[in-house]
C-alpha cells in the first residue's frame, strides 16, 4: 500500500469538496440557523448552571463533528449493489483505503468553511468566545479533536457501508448509529445535564467520546479527560481500520467465490 | 504466444432455491434453506492470441460477463483452467492488475466533479508509473484521443462520447497488455461510436493490445473485431472470423420491396415480412427452404412492384438466428438447474 497514493485520493476528495461550494454555503447557513435559534432558545432557559456561551460553542463543537463528517457508507453501499467494488478490485488498489483516504479529503476540505462561519456566527449570537477556548491554544486543540472524531465518525461509516454486504440495505444500522450519537453523545445538551444513571450508561458507549469527550472543551476548557477522548478515538480509529480490512477481505472472498 | 487460454471452462453459482411460495415457504425457507446450483459456464475453450481483437457475443445470461470477471480475476472458476498473459487471474490478481485493463460503458472510473486530468494523475500514482513515463504516454493517449480540449472541464459536463474517450485513455494509461471492453459505445451516437472504434483498432494495432469486447452492437463486431467468439448457456456455440460467422448462417438475405399500393403480402414457404410500411415491405428469405432467385421472379411479377432490392442478412439477423437455433435445441435438454 503505497502513501502517495492515498494522498493523491485524499487530494481528490479536497479538490472534489472545495468545487462544491454551494453544498458548503448551503450547509452553513443551516449551521447559522441552527445556532440562531439555540442562541435565542438558551437566553430564556439556560439548563444546569451553564451559560448561553458555554452551551452555543459546545453546540457548535458537536455539529461541526456531525456536519463535517462525509457520509460515505452511501457511495460504498452504491459500489456493492451495482459492482463497482467487484470493478475495483481490478485495481492495485485497497477500496477500504481509497474510500477513507477521499472522504477524509471531503472532511478536510468542508471543514475550515464550517469552523470560520460556525465560529464566526457564534461568536456574534454568543457574544463572546467562551472560556474553556478562548486561548488560540484551546482553539487550535478544538479543532485538532473536532477532526480526530470526525475521522473516526469516517471509519464508523466505512464500516457501516461495508456492512450493506450482508445487511443489503445500511439505512437501519446508520440510523442507529446516527441516533446514538445523538442520543449519548450529548448532541443539543450536553451530558453533564443528563441524571448520573444516564451518564454512567452513555459514558461506556462509543459515542461519549466521539462527542461529549471532544466538545467538553467548551466547557471545561483543555482538560486530562479531553486527552482521554483523544486517545480513546485514536484506539478506536485502529480498531476501525482493521474491522475495514476483515470486512473486506470477506466481502472479496464472497465475491470471488459466489460472485457477490 | 496465448494473451488468453480457457481451458474446459465451469463456473456453478449456488442460489437459493424457491421450491414454495406464499409465507409458509418463506419461512421454511429461512429455517431449513435449500440451494440449486445454477450452471453459468459449462466446459468453455477458447485462446486469444496477443494482439487480436475478438467479440465475445452471446445473449443475456449467456455467461459473458462471468466468464470476463473470470479471466479479471473477480471471480474464481468451478471447474478448468484460464491464463491471463501467463498468469493465473485469482492467484496472481495483484500483479495481473498492472498488465490488464477494462473499460465497462455503463460505469464510470473517472472523478465526476473534477478533470479528467486529475483521475490521470491519480491513476498514474496507482500503477506506480514514473513521471517521465506518465507524461509522455499521457500526451500521446490525449493526441490519439483527441481529448486536448477536455483535459480541464470537470467530468460532470463531458458528453457521453467525451467521456468515453477519457474513460478508454484512463484505462490504458498504464498501458496493459490485454484490455476487457464490456459494450464500450453503448448509449452513443452513431459518429462517436465511429471515433470509438477507430481509436481501439489504432491502438491495438499499434500497441498490440489483445481486445476482448462484449457488446451487443453488430456495428462494433464488424467494425473492430475479425474474430468472434460466440457464447450461449454457458457453452460456445461459434469460434472463428465474422466472416465465417456470416457465411455459416448467411443463408438468409433481406428483400426490400417499394410498391405503389399501400400494403404488399406474399405467402412463400420461407419468406418473413421483418418490417411493414405504407408503399414498401421488407422480407427476410431463408435461402435453404426457398430459393432467393425464385422470390425475387415471383415479386417482379406483381404489378403493384416499382422497385427491389436484395441484400446479405445483417450481422444482427444472422446473431439473432444463431440464437434461436440454440433456444430451440435447449428447449429439449435438461433443465439447467441441480437442487441441492
Amino acid at each position: 500500500m503505497r502513501a502517495s497514493v492515498y494522498l493523491s485520493l485524499f487530494l481528490l476528495g479536497f479538490r472534489t469538496e472545495i468545487r462544491l461550494f454551494v453544498s458548503i454555503v448551503m450547509r452553513s447557513s443551516f449551521l447559522l440557523l441552527l445556532l440562531f435559534v439555540f442562541s435565542r432558545l438558551w437566553q430564556i432557559v439556560s439548563p444546569g448552571g451553564l451559560s448561553m456561551p458555554q452551551l452555543l460553542w459546545y453546540l457548535l463543537m458537536t455539529e461541526l463533528v456531525v456536519m463535517a463528517t462525509p457520509r460515505v457508507y452511501r457511495d460504498i453501499e452504491r459500489d456493492l449493489n451495482d459492482g463497482t467494488f467487484a470493478v475495483l478490485m481490478q485495481k492495485p488498489l485497497n477500496y477500504g483505503a481509497m474510500r477513507v483516504a477521499e472522504s477524509l479529503g471531503f472532511l478536510f476540505g468542508r471543514f475550515p468553511a464550517f469552523a470560520a462561519i460556525g465560529g464566526i456566527g457564534t461568536l456574534i449570537f454568543a457574544g463572546e468566545v467562551t472560556a474553556g477556548l478562548r486561548s488560540p491554544l484551546a482553539m487550535g486543540i478544538g479543532c485538532l479533536l473536532v477532526l480526530l472524531s470526525a475521522s473516526v465518525m469516517t471509519i464508523t461509516y466505512t464500516v457501516i457501508g461495508l456492512c450493506s454486504v450482508f445487511l443489503r440495505d445500511t439505512r437501519a444500522l446508520s440510523m442507529v448509529w446516527d441516533k446514538g450519537v445523538w442520543l449519548f453523545g450529548g448532541m443539543m445538551v450536553p451530558l453533564v445535564l443528563y441524571p448520573p444513571w444516564l451518564q454512567e450508561i452513555a459514558s461506556w458507549t462509543p459515542f461519549y467520546h466521539i462527542l461529549f469527550g471532544v466538545a467538553r472543551i467548551a466547557l471545561d476548557g483543555v482538560t486530562l479527560a479531553c486527552i482521554h477522548s483523544a486517545l480513546t478515538l485514536s484506539e478506536w480509529s485502529v480498531v476501525g481500520v482493521v474491522l475495514i480490512e476483515l470486512l473486506q477481505r470477506k466481502i472479496k472472498s464472497d465475491i470471488i467465490g459466489e460472485g457477490g | 504466444m496465448s494473451a488468453i487460454t480457457v481451458s474446459n471452462l465451469t463456473k456453478h453459482f449456488r442460489r437459493t432455491s424457491h421450491a414454495r411460495p406464499g409465507i409458509l415457504g418463506a419461512v421454511s425457507q429461512f429455517l431449513s434453506p435449500s440451494y440449486e446450483l445454477a450452471h453459468a459456464i459449462r466446459g468453455l475453450s477458447f485462446s486469444i492470441e496477443r494482439g487480436e481483437r475478438v467479440a465475445f457475443l452471446g445473449p443475456n445470461g449467456a455467461g459473458k460477463s462471468t466468464t470476463i470477471k473470470i479471466l479479471a480475476g473477480i471471480l474464481r472458476q468451478s471447474a478448468g483452467e484460464v491464463s491471463v498473459l501467463g498468469q493465473r487471474p485469482i492467484e496472481d490478481r495483484g500483479k495481473l492488475s498492472y498488465r490488464v485493463g477494462s473499460v465497462f460503458g455503463n460505469r464510470t472510473q473517472l472523478w465526476y466533479h473534477l478533470p479528467a486530468i486529475d483521475t490521470f494523475r491519480l491513476f498514474a500514482k496507482v500503477y506506480a508509473m514514473e513521471r517521465q513515463v506518465y507524461e509522455e504516454r499521457l500526451r500521446a493517449l490525449i493526441r490519439a484521443f483527441h481529448i486536448e480540449s477536455l483535459m480541464d472541464r470537470p467530468v460532470r459536463t463531458l458528453s457521453l462520447g467525451e467521456r468515453m474517450r477519457c474513460e478508454i485513455v484512463a484505462s490504458i494509461l498504464h498501458k496493459p497488455e490485454v484490455l476487457f471492453l464490456d459494450e464500450p459505445t453503448i448509449g452513443l451516437d452513431v459518429t462517436a461510436k465511429g471515433i470509438i472504434r477507430e481509436m481501439l483498432i489504432e491502438l491495438s494495432e499499434r500497441e498490440n493490445i489483445t481486445l476482448l469486447f462484449t457488446t451487443h452492437d453488430m456495428g462494433d463486431i464488424e467494425r473492430v473485431c475479425p474474430r468472434a467468439i460466440v457464447i450461449n448457456e454457458g457453452a460456445a456455440i461459434f469460434d472463428g472470423t465474422v466472416t465465417e460467422l456470416k457465411g455459416r448462417y448467411g443463408r438468409e438475405r433481406i428483400v426490400r420491396v417499394h410498391t405503389s399500393t399501400e400494403s404488399f403480402g406474399i405467402s412463400m414457404p420461407g419468406v418473413t415480412p421483418t418490417e411493414t410500411a405504407p408503399y414498401s415491405v421488407t422480407l427476410l428469405v431463408d435461402g435453404e427452404i426457398m430459393p432467393v432467385p425464385r422470390v425475387l421472379a415471383e415479386i417482379a411479377a406483381r404489378p403493384e412492384v416499382i422497385d427491389i432490392a436484395s441484400s446479405e442478412a445483417p450481422l444482427e439477423e444472422v446473431i439473432r438466428l444463431m440464437y434461436g437455433e440454440v433456444g430451440k435445441n435447449a428447449g429439449q435438454e435438461t433443465s439447467e438447474a441441480t437442487t441441492i
